[in-house]
């Protein structure tokens, strides 16, 4: 761990195939923000097959392929292949590497204290593991039939009898499993262990927090997905019958699976993950947005105690709710009214958190800067995602809107202005430790308003659609008198789509000519209290010159008294 | 440039093709015939096929038909319509050129024209879609690849264009209209006919020699005939197929 | 930064009054286009479509209720959250109070909504799923039609029981597409009369069980303007009941809600709701056995 010999590691040792949580971490966030886009690209495309359907996908048309598209026009096996990939991509490619593997890897070591993870090679290995997992995922896209196409949540049978694509997806999903099992229990262990000295578990930033819950997510809802997806590979692979009844008649053929599986198996599997999953994306987020609340309120958290008590609640209860998903699978009465009841309970805690971030804001200094702007937009957006959750977690009420755009634009209220805003915000305010420079603030709010404005236009018109009664995954709704009957809606959507897309130019402007070409940040640029503000920017290998010494809580702002309107942690002086 | 390339090409097909006929033309060995039905024609009845499914398959054609089994009830004897003949054996290990031509399956009132077909290995087999609805042509072979891909839009012109390996007919069909079905047969050999409206078939240009026919039938199976036929003969060959 | 301030508030308002105002587009009214050369009855349009079905009044009603109070948390949490970005703005000379804010609103809301999510779910959703499933009439109700639903890629398969009442065996071994997709055994004498269609027919005013099974893949079996959706999964028989109402009639579409495949949106099926009279007269025309075809008549 010392860094007496930094300089004669080689360059790949030092920039590639590094132990250093700061170097993964910067690795983990650029190959997930690649994956973000990529998966963003992915929906542009069928965006413009629902708003204009049948017509020649323009300028990218011709690079679809002929498995995907026959002379650019989108088909339908192409378009269910670009949903499938566009869910697995942004949610295990795309979001969990970034809040988890990046910012967890770079920020949360440096928040304790701790001069690295604990087990360094671990980590090391766990990147690389996610890596594979992302490189087989886009090489299926090359595979005869193309990739899977039987959506994210891959339900067998049809997984079972899907192209090889889907043998691909499982592949790749075992190495992303295997990668966020061993950097669960990394983070467990680090976060447990490696604390600097005076930093004791409600001293902790709510970051860490909610990455330390975000680990035992991970550990124990990711085992059941892996089993599952061993079971469907021997399913596909060795001819077993896990998930296969007997009497299928596939294409007007008898099937040769022997039989005696089900089918709903695989769904509780994987919602058994699935459902915490949701949890991973947005706990880690919240942690980001409380962050940066705090710091750009210039007041301490409102109800700290009670957030993290509503968190590790919140955690627990994600384990129990997973079934909400499948109302309609023939659940009986007595099971759906436990899910029911769990998922109501559920929103409670979530209301507390969201409360105390709103209460935060009252009688606060509000800075409105780059990444509390990103905040502030995440704060409505969280809201909606959540509230819209309300009726899809009624049995009855859950029966016109079960798998309809309704769910869609739900769950993308809370994980795309929701999450991703989160990581936005987390950008803009962890860039000048990472790189020593700030970004540009005039782009960062065109970005923000772009962004904020997009999101809008994309998922508000979804609630609409999906009430009309037009399911999700429909290659064209048109078809349907419900689905014509709003398919301004849709083509509304499509033009919100390609307008956030072109919000983010000036965000991949602001981002690349940043790092070499932003204002000089000093080591503390925000003027904030938590430790990874005490360390140099960008700091070296082990992080701080000497180590800290924690005298009090994690939000010290506006103290009356004190020198400044931020106390930090390692400051000695009165203790609070 | 490209133009130009393609005019070679037409030009070195034209010759190829030339040559060819004259070859053939030398010595012009036909076997023909009719597939005659042995059993009881009145268990075999043509009904209508249940396509309320889609209203837009009656855009095309009003009503359409079992395919099954198709007998020509007004020949005298009565013939079977859709019988795959071909040649079996005695071609010996004889290599034949892939004719440039494509064979074309078009899918119009949401059935299969024609309902079964041979072509060569190799040979181009264009697919098209004649109907203001969605197809999705579903390949059901053994050792081809399982071609499983949609025609969402009335295409007639350019379609989708794929080859296929030697296999014995097999099954393919329609995801979306689940009654579409129709069956291919590749060969190796260009010597292949499907019995039409008389039940009858025509196989030229194999050369004078003896020969095994095979006869495949998607309801009532195969047999299989032997035949000779002297150079610049045409050999008359009616079969029985007999059907329990 | 004033301007950016301004710039905050207005794309909240805007955000606001585009949610929760009337949309500007309409119900399309009853002239739902003609998208596949048969007329679909029914408004259609950006809030839930026409309801016949005699239970669906309750579910638009849990749902109704549920919007409306996630408006007013919405509309009351958005009125605290715009009056603290103006009113606490980092202005000079202005400090944050660091003091912990005792905050009884805020606890008594968040009781008030675990208390009215309660109400919801004990004194609504409860009750009303207890009745949407387990109120199904038994396999050998007289009062009740029964018809079984069989789903495939990519179509509906409808079976009714025929004069007899009783439906007859089936087995995987006797499909065939086209003329068999249902599998009926031809020899057992109850299925004789079963009567199979691509369309899904069904009379007013009287009890519906339709038993739904797949053949290959999982399907959901859905009905927007019957309020009913249900997954119909292979291995299972997953029986759900409605009932349409008297002024229901008229033509309408059934769709699949779960991804099973490449043509998934080309699962479509018809669906005529009809008087009983109008019904019956279907079942005879639809129970005699199929017309021959003679191809000469086409010509």
């Amino acid at each position: 761990m010392s860094s007496d010999h930094d300089h004669e590691m080689g360059f790949l040792r030092k920039y590639v195939f590094s132990t250093d949580h700061k170097v993964i971490g910067i690795w983990y966030a650029l190959t997930g923000l690649f994956f973000l886009f990529f998966g963003f690209c992915l929906m542009m495309i069928m965006r413009w097959q629902l708003a204009f359907p049948l017509e020649k996908v323009p300028v990218i048309g011709g690079l679809l392929g002929s498995t995907l598209a026959n002379d650019g026009v989108l088909l339908p096996e192409g378009y269910n292949a670009l949903g499938a990939m566009h869910g697995t991509i942004m949610i295990f490619l795309g979001v969990v590497p970034i809040v988890v593997g990046g910012f967890g890897n770079y920020v949360m070591p440096l928040q304790i204290g701790a001069p690295d993870m604990a087990f360094p090679k671990l980590n090391m290995f766990s990147y690389w593991a996610y890596f594979i997992g992302g490189v087989v995922m886009l090489a299926s896209f090359f595979v005869p039939g193309g990739p899977a196409n039987s959506g994210w949540t891959s339900y067998p049978p049809l997984s079972n009898i899907a192209t090889t694509g889907q043998t691909w997806w499982l592949f790749g999903m075992v190495a992303l499993i295997t990668s966020s099992l061993l950097g669960s229990i990394n983070f467990i262990v680090t976060i447990v262990q490696l604390r600097a000295e005076g930093l004791t578990m409600f001293r902790l930033p709510f970051f860490v927090w909610a990455q330390f819950v975000t680990a035992f997510l991970l550990l124990l809802a990711f085992p059941p997905l892996e089993a599952a997806s061993i079971l469907q590979l021997m399913d596909r692979l060795a001819g077993s019958s896990f998930f296969m009844p007997e009497g299928l008649v596939v294409s007007g053929e008898q099937s040769a699976y022997t039989g005696g599986g089900n089918p709903i198996l695989w769904q509780h599997l994987f919602w058994f993950l699935a459902h915490p999953e949701v949890y991973v994306l947005i706990l880690p987020g919240l942690g980001m947005v409380a962050e940066v609340l705090a710091n750009n309120t210039r007041k301490p958290l409102w109800g700290y105690r009670t957030m993290v008590y509503a968190l590790v609640f919140l955690g627990f209860m994600s384990f129990i709710v997973w079934a909400h998903h499948m109302f309609i699978t023939g659940m009986g009465v007595t099971i759906s009214a436990f899910f029911a009841t769990t998922t109501m309970i559920i929103s409670v805690p979530s209301v507390v958190i969201l409360t105390a971030m709103i209460i935060t804001l009252y009688r606060a200094s509000i800075r409105f800067t780059v990444p509390m702007l990103f905040v502030l937009g995440f704060l409505p957006m969280f809201a909606i995602g959540g509230l819209t959750g309300l009726p899809l977690g009624l049995p009855a009420a859950d029966i016109p809107l079960h798998d309809t755009y309704y769910v869609i634009a739900h769950f993308h209220y809370v994980v795309a202005p929701g999450t991703i805003f989160a990581i936005f915000a987390g950008l803009y305010y962890w860039f000048p430790k990472v790189t020593g420079r700030m970004m540009n603030s005039g782009l960062g709010k065109i970005h923000f308003f772009g962004s904020f404005i997009g999101m809008n236009i994309v998922f508000g018109p979804m609630f609409f659609v999906g009430l009309a009664g037009v399911s999700r995954r429909l290659f064209d709704q048109t078809g349907y008198a419900w689905g014509d009957a709003v398919q301004n809606w849709t083509i509304a959507s499509s033009y919100g789509a390609w307008f956030l897309g072109l919000a983010q130019i000036p965000f991949i402007i602001n981002f690349f000519m940043s790092i070499r070409g932003g204002a000089k940040a000093s080591d503390n640029p925000w003027d904030a209290t938590t430790l990874e503000w005490h360390a140099p920017s960008p700091p070296p290998h082990g992080n701080f010159a000497t180590v800290p010494v924690v005298y009090r809580g994690p939000y010290d702002y506006s103290t009356p008294g004190a020198a400044a309107d931020f106390s930090p942690q390692h400051a000695a002086g009165t203790e609070s | 440039m490209r133009c130009s390339k393609n005019t070679i090409t037409v030009i070195a097909t034209g010759f190829i093709l030339a040559i060819g006929t004259t070859a053939a033309m030398a010595e012009k060995t036909t076997v023909r015939g009719k597939v005659i039905f042995k059993g009881n024609a009145a268990k075999f009845k043509r009904t209508k096929l249940d396509t309320s499914k889609d209203p837009k398959c009656k855009m095309s054609k009003k009503s359409i038909g079992t395919y099954d089994v198709i007998l020509n009830k007004k020949t005298d004897p009565i013939t079977i319509r859709n019988v795959l003949v071909s040649i079996k054996s005695g071609l010996a290990d004889r290599v034949f050129p892939t004719p440039n031509t494509p064979v074309t399956l078009t899918q119009y009132g949401c059935e299969y024209d024609p309902h079964v077909f041979g072509i060569m290995e190799g040979q181009e087999l264009k697919i098209l879609n004649g109907d203001e609805t969605n197809h999705n042509i579903h390949f059901l072979p053994k050792n081809n690849d399982q071609y499983n891909f949609s025609q969402p839009k009335k295409d007639l012109e350019k379609g989708k264009t794929i080859t296929l390996d030697a296999e014995a007919p097999f099954r393919v069909k329609c995801d979306v209209h689940p009654w579409m079905g129709c069956h291919i047969g590749v060969f190796k050999h260009p010597f292949y006919d499907v019995t039409d409206k008389l039940g009858k078939f025509e196989i030229s240009g194999m050369g004078a020699g003896s020969y095994t026919l095979e006869l495949w039938h998607e309801t009532f199976g195969t047999m299989t005939a032997d035949f000779t036929v002297a150079k610049g003969q045409t050999t008359d060959l009616d079969i029985e197929f007999e059907v329990k | 930064m004033r301007f950016t301030k301004m710039l905050c508030i207005l794309a909240v308002l805007a955000w606001a009054s585009f949610h929760l105002l009337a949309p500007p587009v309409q119900a399309q009214g009853s002239a739902a286009p003609d998208t596949s050369g048969v007329k679909i009855d029914g408004e259609y349009g950006p809030f839930l479509p026409t309801d016949i079905s005699e239970h669906g009044y309750k579910i638009d009603r849990v749902i109704d209720i549920v919007h409306v109070f996630m408006a007013v948390l919405f509309v009351g949490w958005g009125a605290f959250f715009v009056y603290c970005l103006v009113r606490f703005r980092q202005k000079p000379g202005h400090q944050a109070d660091p003091h912990e804010v005792k905050a009884k609103v805020s606890k008594w809301s968040e009781i008030g909504v675990a208390v009215f999510e309660a109400v919801l779910l004990i004194g609504f959703s409860m009750p009303l799923w207890a009745e949407v499933r387990a109120e199904i009439p038994a396999d050998d109700d007289p009062n009740a039609l029964h018809v079984k639903v069989l789903g495939e890629q990519f179509a509906w398969n409808f079976r009714y029981a025929g004069p007899d009442g009783i439906f007859g065996r089936s087995a995987a071994k006797f499909v065939k597409d086209g003329t068999n997709p249902m599998g009926l055994d031809r020899s057992d004498p109850h299925g004789d009369d079963d009567i199979v269609s691509g369309e899904f027919h069904i009379p007013t005013g009287k009890p519906i069980v339709v038993q739904l099974t797949s053949k290959d893949v999982i399907h959901s079996f859905s009905v927007p303007v019957l309020r009913i959706k249900q997954d119909t999964i292979p291995g299972m028989r997953i029986p759900i009941s409605f009932t349409a109402k008297k002024s229901g009639v008229g033509t309408y579409e059934v769709a699949c809600a779960q991804l099973c495949g490449n043509n998934h949106y080309s699962m479509r099926a018809l669906m005529y709701v009809q008087s009983q009279n109008d019904f019956d007269a279907w079942l005879i025309e639809a129970g005699k056995p199929p017309e021959e075809f003679d191809e000469d008549d086409l010509d």
